[in-house]
């Protein structure tokens, strides 16, 4: 095999085993940011139960019931019309900051039982700088 | 104060305009008076830069509440420390402390002796940069603007910010970033001269070294921050500011890597230049992503005008470049090839591929969303799994390399010389497996795949420094002590590089045990409870409150005994922050090479039990403490003296013995 054919051929694999990594380790890991209008306007039509979402509204604060001994943690979230409210459920800790009219960004599912099933809840702090 | 700051700036801005139209006309054959004027105007801009800080420090700890700045980012009752750090709290005052770091830097380059030929071209580039920075503050995002009626007391700081990582964290980030300027202005001042050699290369060594060594630091404190005062068990989340931080410093990483080749080799000039200017770009795009508001962060800035001068100024920075690299393209065309497939300077292209290749997913990575959004309506997130999958291999393959790079010859490297200098630390790399596997019992196939190449990079390393050892004896006749310390210390960049390679490689030691055997635990404890929770034995004294400087803190007092052996007393807090409403969860740790106990409260109820969070994570000590090992390696690589210069060129043919093959 000749010096051109070699380096081509080893090029040809490492970019196709990092185009693979990308792609396969991209279709795991994408999430769909949504509004919470957009998430109840597309209830029953399936296919948003599988999608991981991203959605983002403000927090209710008289709905939030935190039970540390689960711990599970039910909230609900309205849309910025105030329009749409959207029930959360996360089995983990409530953040600090958990108070009324936050902003919260939740990742997770939307479930048929029309509740979001959160991996994860962030909060923005109302703060100008945040940087860790 | 605030007209003294305000002033001085303007002058700056003024100061600095003039050097560079100063440096124009020395270039243009205008006579060296201008040159010298230039250089003053440099120095000006320099002081006065430091007056206008020097100001604003003053009013933040005199607390001088007629400027909103200080209003904003501190109060009265603030621990002094902090009203300092509050300087690069918020985006006027650190893009005032960045212009300032940078002006100071081109102020050291510009009175430096030892490369007085580049002055004219490299001071004048990093002005253009500083000329930008100071007209942010004097015209965009002003630190000094006043309040019609001084108000009585500050806001405060953020709690979160509240940390020592506060102090020591931001510095060394824009140290680092800043740093990255000084190799960027040579390689383009080479450029303009039309010496494409490797002398731009060996001039900022010293600043490029050190500039990656604050960048590694920026990140690590910056992940040790998160780890001890986010609360949520872990250190690196790949958050776009994260993300911002680290593509230069592997983009940086690579720099490091290729240009021993140009130096060694007189190749790869195109790449060199492209990896600096990708560098030095990524230091303004990061600022760019952390100003903008862009991509959604947990800790950004609030959004602002900011980005849009960021991007244009990034812009504009790298495309000139670029066109100076396309203008110059057949003189840096010049040099050597390669000679074969196997030898050094390949692995060291193998090595800087897989860098940039993980610099790209993660940049591919973190503009995502604004792609998708700008290309197909729809903003798609990538998370945390994407970054991972795609880094974890891409890491280990880089360590992988770390014990074979330099193991091999330059030029040309038989695979008999290979498979003999290889033999040994497969070996013992080999039973270091079966060890693990059967004493320890470790099973999880990723784990160990990156076990196995730690030891061989670690065996594989001191066999090397070992066999140099063994031919600086027989042919000097000292013992085994002083030649292993006169081997190391006359060939101090190359022993320095191995050290920082054991830091790196006990980082990922760190990295691979936290991730692959972290557990946590939620356990509900009882006043006067004892439960055993991964092996600790905690018992639950009670819930107890205090008040701490400028803070109340509500606690619950634990004694944690392991194995029978005593281990302390944790008080896990939660603060509540008199300036703040919400509290502040702050882990307690006890922390030792095997594994970190992670104990975070988080919550309580009436009849005075806790609940408790608790995370063990295996290993992280070795993260922390790799880097104290990078610090080492990169001080003793630098020390000034005899032996930190680069190794002869190849002239002759035929291999090097190992004892003198500086690299």
């Amino acid at each position: 095999m000749n010096k051109k054919l070699k380096l081509i051929l080893v090029i040809s694999i490492m970019l196709g085993a990092f185009g693979y990594l990308m792609f396969s380790g991209f279709n795991n890991a994408k999430s769909y940011y949504m509004t919470i209008n957009e998430v109840t306007a597309s209830e029953g039509k399936g296919k948003i139960g599988k999608q991981t979402l991203k959605v983002s509204g403000k927090l209710v604060g008289q709905s939030v019931k935190w039970d540390p001994s689960k711990p599970e943690l039910r909230f609900d979230m309205i849309s910025e019309d105030q329009k749409e409210t959207m029930p959360v459920l996360y089995k983990g800790v409530k953040p600090d900051n958990f108070n009324d009219g936050i902003d919260v960004i939740v990742d997770g599912k939307y479930t048929v039982e029309q509740v979001f099933l959160a991996e994860q809840v962030l909060t923005k702090c109302p703060s100008k700088y945040e940087e860790q | 104060m605030a007209s003294l700051g305000s002033i001085g700036l303007l002058i700056a801005l003024g100061l600095s305009l003039y050097s560079l139209v100063a440096f124009f006309l020395f270039n243009r054959n205008k006579g060296i008076k201008y040159l010298l004027s230039a250089k003053n105007a440099v120095y000006g801009t320099a002081l006065l830069t430091s007056i206008s800080v020097g100001a604003m420090i003053y009013a933040l700890i005199a607390g001088d509440f007629s400027i909103e700045y200080v209003t904003q980012y501190t109060s009265r009752d603030l621990p002094i420390i902090y009203k300092l750090c509050a300087l690069w709290a918020g985006n006027a005052g650190s893009l005032l402390f960045w212009a300032w770091i940078l002006v100071l830097l081109t102020a050291i380059v510009t009175a430096s002796k030892e490369n007085k030929e580049f002055i004219p071209y490299a001071s004048p580039i990093m002005m253009v940069v500083g000329v930008f920075f100071l007209f942010m503050i004097n015209f965009v995002s002003l630190p000094f603007v006043q309040l019609a009626k001084p108000l009585a007391d500050g806001t405060g700081m953020n709690p979160m910010l509240q940390n020592p990582g506060m102090v020591i964290h931001p510095v060394t980030l824009y140290l680092g970033y800043v740093g990255f300027t000084v190799p960027f202005a040579f390689a383009m001042a080479a450029l303009i001269m039309k010496n494409p050699g490797d002398q731009w290369i060996k001039l900022t060594r010293k600043w490029t070294l050190i500039s990656w060594l604050f960048l590694t630091l920026g990140n690590l404190f910056g992940a040790q921050w998160a780890y001890v005062e986010l609360g949520w068990g872990g250190y690196w989340a790949w958050d776009p500011v994260e993300n911002a931080s680290l593509m230069p410093w592997l983009t940086g990483s690579a720099f490091l890597h290729s240009v021993m080749v140009q130096e060694r080799k007189n190749m790869l000039k195109i790449w060199n230049m492209v990896l600096i200017i990708t560098t030095f770009g990524l230091t303004l795009f990061g600022t760019f992503l952390v100003r903008s508001g862009v991509v959604a962060s947990v800790h950004a800035f609030g959004s602002s005008s900011l980005g849009a001068y960021f991007l244009i100024f990034t812009s504009l920075m790298i495309l000139a470049s670029l066109y100076l690299v396309a203008d110059r393209i057949t003189m840096l065309r010049q040099g050597n090839q390669f000679e074969s497939y196997i030898s050094k300077e390949s692995s060291f292209l193998l090595n800087n591929l897989l860098l940039v290749g993980s610099a790209f997913s993660i940049f591919w990575g973190t503009v995502f969303p604004i792609v998708s959004e700008a290309v197909v309506g729809q903003k798609i997130a990538v998370g945390i799994p994407y970054f991972n999958q795609v880094n974890a291999p891409i890491g280990l393959a880089l360590v992988l390399l770390m014990g074979i790079c330099p193991l091999i010859a330059w030029r040309k490297a038989t695979l008999e010389s290979i498979s003999k200098s290889f033999m040994w630390p497969w070996i013992i790399a080999i039973v270091g497996l079966l060890t693990i596997v059967f004493m320890g019992g470790i099973t999880k196939p990723y784990a160990l795949v990156a076990y196995t190449i730690c030891i061989y990079v670690i065996a594989a390393t001191l066999q090397d420094i070992f066999k140099g050892v063994m031919v600086r004896k027989k042919l000097t006749g000292e013992n085994l002590i002083i030649s292993l310390i006169k081997l190391l210390s006359r060939n101090r960049r190359r022993y320095g590089g191995y050290i920082i390679h054991i830091g790196i490689v006990m980082m990922i030691i760190g990295i691979t045990g936290s991730n692959v055997f972290n557990t946590e635990h939620v356990k509900t404890f009882k006043p006067g409870e004892t439960a055993v929770v991964g092996g600790y034995t905690i018992s639950f004294k009670g819930l107890q409150d205090k008040v701490r400087d400028n803070m109340e803190v509500v606690y619950a007092d634990l004694n944690v005994i392991k194995n029978n052996q005593y281990l302390g007393n944790l008080q896990v807090e939660k603060v509540f922050y008199s300036k703040s409403e919400q509290p502040m969860t702050e882990p307690a740790i006890i922390s030792t090479f095997k594994e970190d106990l992670y104990v975070l409260l988080t919550g309580w109820e009436k009849d005075g039990s806790v609940i408790l969070k608790i995370h063990i994570n295996p290993q992280i000590k070795w993260l922390w403490t790799g880097g104290w090992v990078v610090i080492i390696g990169v001080i003793f690589a630098l020390w000034p003296g005899k032996g930190s210069g680069v190794g002869s060129r190849y002239i002759v043919r035929g291999e090097v013995n190992h004892g003198n093959k500086a690299g």
